[in-house]
């Protein structure tokens, strides 16, 4: 079969790292493609190159047979090529008329106008979404019905959904698998991005599985079941070389020191329990969407579980509900986030300045004077016990190294005296050597005593690190095994099933 | 309004009113179903007070007192002798020849080498309710008195009735001198000794109190799924904690809600009450033992898990480290009793009626 748009030995990569490496793909007409792979395998870069968000490295785009290269994401949709995001690129305080018809408006618009035309077009998609409403108080399943309409409208050839069900309820889901099948009977080709296999199984024609930034396999469904799709997903060379090493025995577990029953927040962290040990490295292992890190975040304190049947939250045998984080650090919780340029630092202020705004948040006494010396002083110790590369406390944040940037993120929560420490990516954008220190860092702590929790998407990470792992899935924790007893693909599969 | 208040305090300060949830069993807790693989020694309704003593296991059978021995191969237990009490037997501690037996309604009984059975009589303390019993030398007798205003077979009555009356108390049995060590727990259902510590297991409140000297009782381990119940010191250190029934979510909401509680109190039989149970599924009329159901994933808060079987390996200083479990589907529930013999953990579960052998190092 004629190909619409092919891929040839397509990379891209971020200031020498790959995110993808010689990829090979071709999309055909009126075919559901599932792309698959664990977080970090390049599935979303190689989906933004598609769509025209990134330019490939190197290798080439071919359209119809044309060799092509999208400058932007409107030059790909003005070829036909659009992608919905995860997160809806729609205006929350625009209509959904306007939204669909945004960019085509005439010179002179007439409301009403507009809304009929877009009821009628709505209807004609079978989207029962009123046209009037304000985009920003559609539930997500109707947003991405706007989203789809508005690239149906720019006569999309090929639609690239990213993790579309992500955010959905069954019954959306439902609609959107009858939707997905009849853009197809129109000849529309679809991509999409996900994380639940049975959906894939289920919709699609063909998967391909990446994996380390490449493409591992490309097949028709009926050639995969579970087991060879999450085979193809894990089994990587290239992080057994950075990760390998003899299967060490558990720490024994100390006190349970955080206790989490029946947590709800919205659709994201649903009725979830697990109790955290001390003196133990807790790894939680989820997929996109699977509600670690908001999780995470509510026992710190940064966001807030529902008010009603939100659960509860003991820490140390004391039912806790922090509304911000700073009574959270104060009781010995600091979490450590995975978005550190947004979350982690000031990045124009220096170490110390950032070190010492760690310390602030313990309840220091705001009236308290800290020369520039004293703050100086403990973030060289801190700088020194965590090898920071940098040529003093004194230099800017900004221009320290990934891995250093993520040191000083470290230094500024544990300056708090945890009990409980939660690591969210710790070594995420970080170098192979940082990597090892950082690891390394985190076995210390645990065996002082601390209760560590590391959540990542990297499974060799969670292997080489943890003692006791968590599973989440949709929103809860699902599983709980033994580092003696976990596997690679034993996690996995928990993961996506 | 003042509970309107008291909601926006509650919330102000941080602490939660409305949750009526449970501690998740994972880690020492983690679900397995060890407990039901384990050889079942002898099948026994109503078996409890398992206590091993220098000529043998005793154990109780309603008011039957039985002493038994273990056939050669410790494959299985036999009867050596039978001996009915006047009520429901409530306790039985042992060291060397001496021997307590406490008898719901008579009170404590003791017998020594060569002498005949006297009673103890110490005033202020339930002789109804003696729920656990250690000897520290042959002279010193601690004893834990579950409720003051209820009978032991009472225990689910002391739950709904919230009477928080237990007690600990130290006895010498040669002066009948008795000195109430700790008053106020919600139903002590256990007690171990360990050097100057005693651990008792404080049911209601799903924890294990450590009384050292004179000081303010510790907690030893607090925040537990399931209602912990008798201790037994093990003799490669570290302790055995029987937990005789699971917390449930529907139970929690039960106990927060006083006028139904009342209600249910007044008007229904205790077999059927929205409680904890050592066994369940002998009446249609019994709660729906569902074991978590779940209905289009969702779990069904009307069938959670009501009885279990639960054995927990602790640490000298009662920090867990690993579990046998029989789960909503097994047949070892409502562990009452334990006592190590032979190297062996021999747990009496009263629910089902068993009296099973679990073998630690092996089964670890």
């Amino acid at each position: 079969m004629n190909s619409l748009v092919q891929l040839r030995g397509v990379s891209k990569d971020f200031r020498g790292v790959l995110a993808i490496s010689d990829v090979n793909l071709d999309v055909r007409p009126g075919e559901i493609h599932a792309i698959l792979g664990e977080n970090g395998a390049g599935k979303s870069t190689l989906m933004k190159v598609l769509a025209g968000v990134y330019q490939p490295s190197s290798g080439e785009m071919v359209l119809d047979g044309k060799p092509t290269v999208f400058n932007s994401p409107s030059d790909a949709l003005a070829h036909g090529v659009a992608m919905v995001f995860q997160e809806t690129n729609l205006v929350p305080s625009m209509s959904v008329a306007q939204n669909i018809y945004l960019g085509d408006e005439k010179l002179f618009n007439r409301l009403r106008g507009l809304n009929i035309q877009a009821q009628r077009y709505l209807l004609s998609l079978n989207f029962y979404v009123d046209p009037t409403s304000q985009v920003s108080t559609l539930g997500a399943g109707k947003k991405q019905m706007v989203e789809i309409a508005r690239a149906v409208h720019h006569h999309a050839r090929l639609i690239i959904f990213d993790e579309p069900t992500a955010t959905l309820t069954p019954e959306e889901k439902f609609h959107f698998f009858n939707l997905a099948r009849r853009l197809k009977e129109q000849g529309i080709a679809i991509i999409f991005i996900s994380h639940a296999l049975e959906e894939a199984l289920y919709l699609s024609d063909r998967i391909t599985v990446m994996r380390d930034a490449k493409v591992v396999v490309t097949d028709d469904t009926r050639n995969f079941d579970r087991d060879r799709i999450v085979q193809a997903m894990v089994g990587r060379s290239l992080s057994n070389e950075l990760y390998a090493g003899d299967r060490r025995k558990a720490r024994p577990m100390g006190n349970k020191i955080l206790s989490v029953e029946n947590l709800s927040m919205g659709n994201t962290v649903r009725n979830t329990s697990f109790s955290v040990f001390a003196g133990q490295v807790t790894g939680m292992f989820g997929l996109v969407g699977a509600g670690r890190t908001e999780t995470m975040k509510i026992v710190a304190g940064v966001l807030k579980r529902d008010y009603f049947h939100g659960g509860t939250v003991r820490f140390e045998d004391r039912p806790v509900r922090y509304r911000t984080p700073r009574p959270a650090v104060r009781d010995g919780i600091v979490y450590v986030t995975e978005d550190r340029k947004i979350e982690g630092f000031f990045e124009t202020m220096t170490i110390a300045s950032n070190v010492q705004l760690g310390a602030l948040a313990t309840g220091t006494n705001p009236l308290t004077m800290v020369t520039p010396r004293n703050a100086r002083e403990l973030a060289t110790a801190w700088t020194k016990r965590l090898g920071v590369k940098a040529i003093d406390a004194d230099a800017r944040v900004i221009e320290l190294s990934g891995g250093n940037q993520q040191k000083v993120v470290l230094s500024k929560a544990l300056i708090q005296k945890p009990k409980l420490v939660v690591l969210d990516e710790p070594t995420r954008g970080v170098d192979v050597g940082t990597i090892v220190e950082i690891h390394n860092f985190i076995n210390e702590l645990a065996d002082s005593g601390m209760a560590v929790v590391v959540i990542s998407s990297y499974l060799p990470e969670i292997l080489a690190l943890s003692d006791r792992i968590l599973v989440a899935r949709q929103g809860r924790v699902v599983e709980e095994m033994d580092i003696a007893e976990a596997t690679e693909s034993r996690i996995m599969y928990a993961a996506v099933h | 309004m003042i509970a309107a208040i008291w909601k926006a305090w509650a919330n102000f300060r941080g602490f939660d009113l409305t949750g009526s949830t449970v501690p998740p069993m994972d880690g020492p807790l983690r679900p397995n179903a060890k407990l039901d693989a384990m050889p079942v020694l002898m099948e026994l309704d109503d078996v409890d007070n398992l206590t091993a003593a220098h000529d043998g296991i005793f154990c109780s059978s309603g008011n039957d007192l039985l002493t038994f021995s273990m056939t050669s191969d410790a494959s299985q237990l036999q009867l050596s002798a039978r001996c009915p009490m006047d009520g429901p037997v409530t306790s039985i501690a042992a060291l060397g020849e001496s021997l307590a037996i406490a008898v719901e309604g008579r009170g404590i009984l003791l017998e020594g080498a060569g002498t005949a059975s006297r009673p103890l009589t110490i005033e202020g303390l339930n002789p109804s309710c003696v729920t656990a019993m250690a000897f520290a030398d042959p002279t010193t007798l601690f004893v834990a008195v579950g409720s003051d205003r209820h009978a032991a077979s009472e225990w689910k009555r002391d739950l709904m009735t919230k009477s928080a009356s237990g007690s600990v108390w130290r006895i010498e049995t040669g002066s009948g001198r008795a000195e109430r060590l700790v008053g106020g727990l919600e139903f002590a259902a256990g007690l171990a000794l360990s050097g100057k510590d005693i651990f008792v297991a404080e049911a209601w409140r799903h924890r294990v109190l450590a009384l050292t000297g004179g000081s303010q009782p510790r907690i030893a381990l607090a925040a537990l799924p399931a209602y912990p119940g008798r201790m037994t010191p093990s003799a490669s250190g570290g302790f055995w904690l029987a937990m005789f029934a699971p917390r449930n979510p529907l139970v929690e909401f039960v106990l927060k809600e006083d006028e139904y509680r009342r209600r249910m109190v007044d008007t229904i039989e205790p077999a059927y009450w929205i409680a904890p149970a050592l066994v369940t599924g002998k009446s249609f009329l019994e709660p729906i033992q569902g074991g978590a159901r779940k209905k289009l994933n969702m779990l069904k808060p009307w069938s959670p898990t009501w009885s279990t079987g639960l054995v927990v390996r602790c640490d000298d200083r009662m920090a867990m480290l690993r579990s046998y479990q029989s789960r909503a589907d097994g047949g070892v529930h409502g562990v009452t009793s334990l006592c190590e013999t032979g190297g062996r953990l021999i747990a009496g579960a009263r629910g089902s009626g068993k009296i099973v052998a679990i073998d630690d190092e092996t089964a670890a």
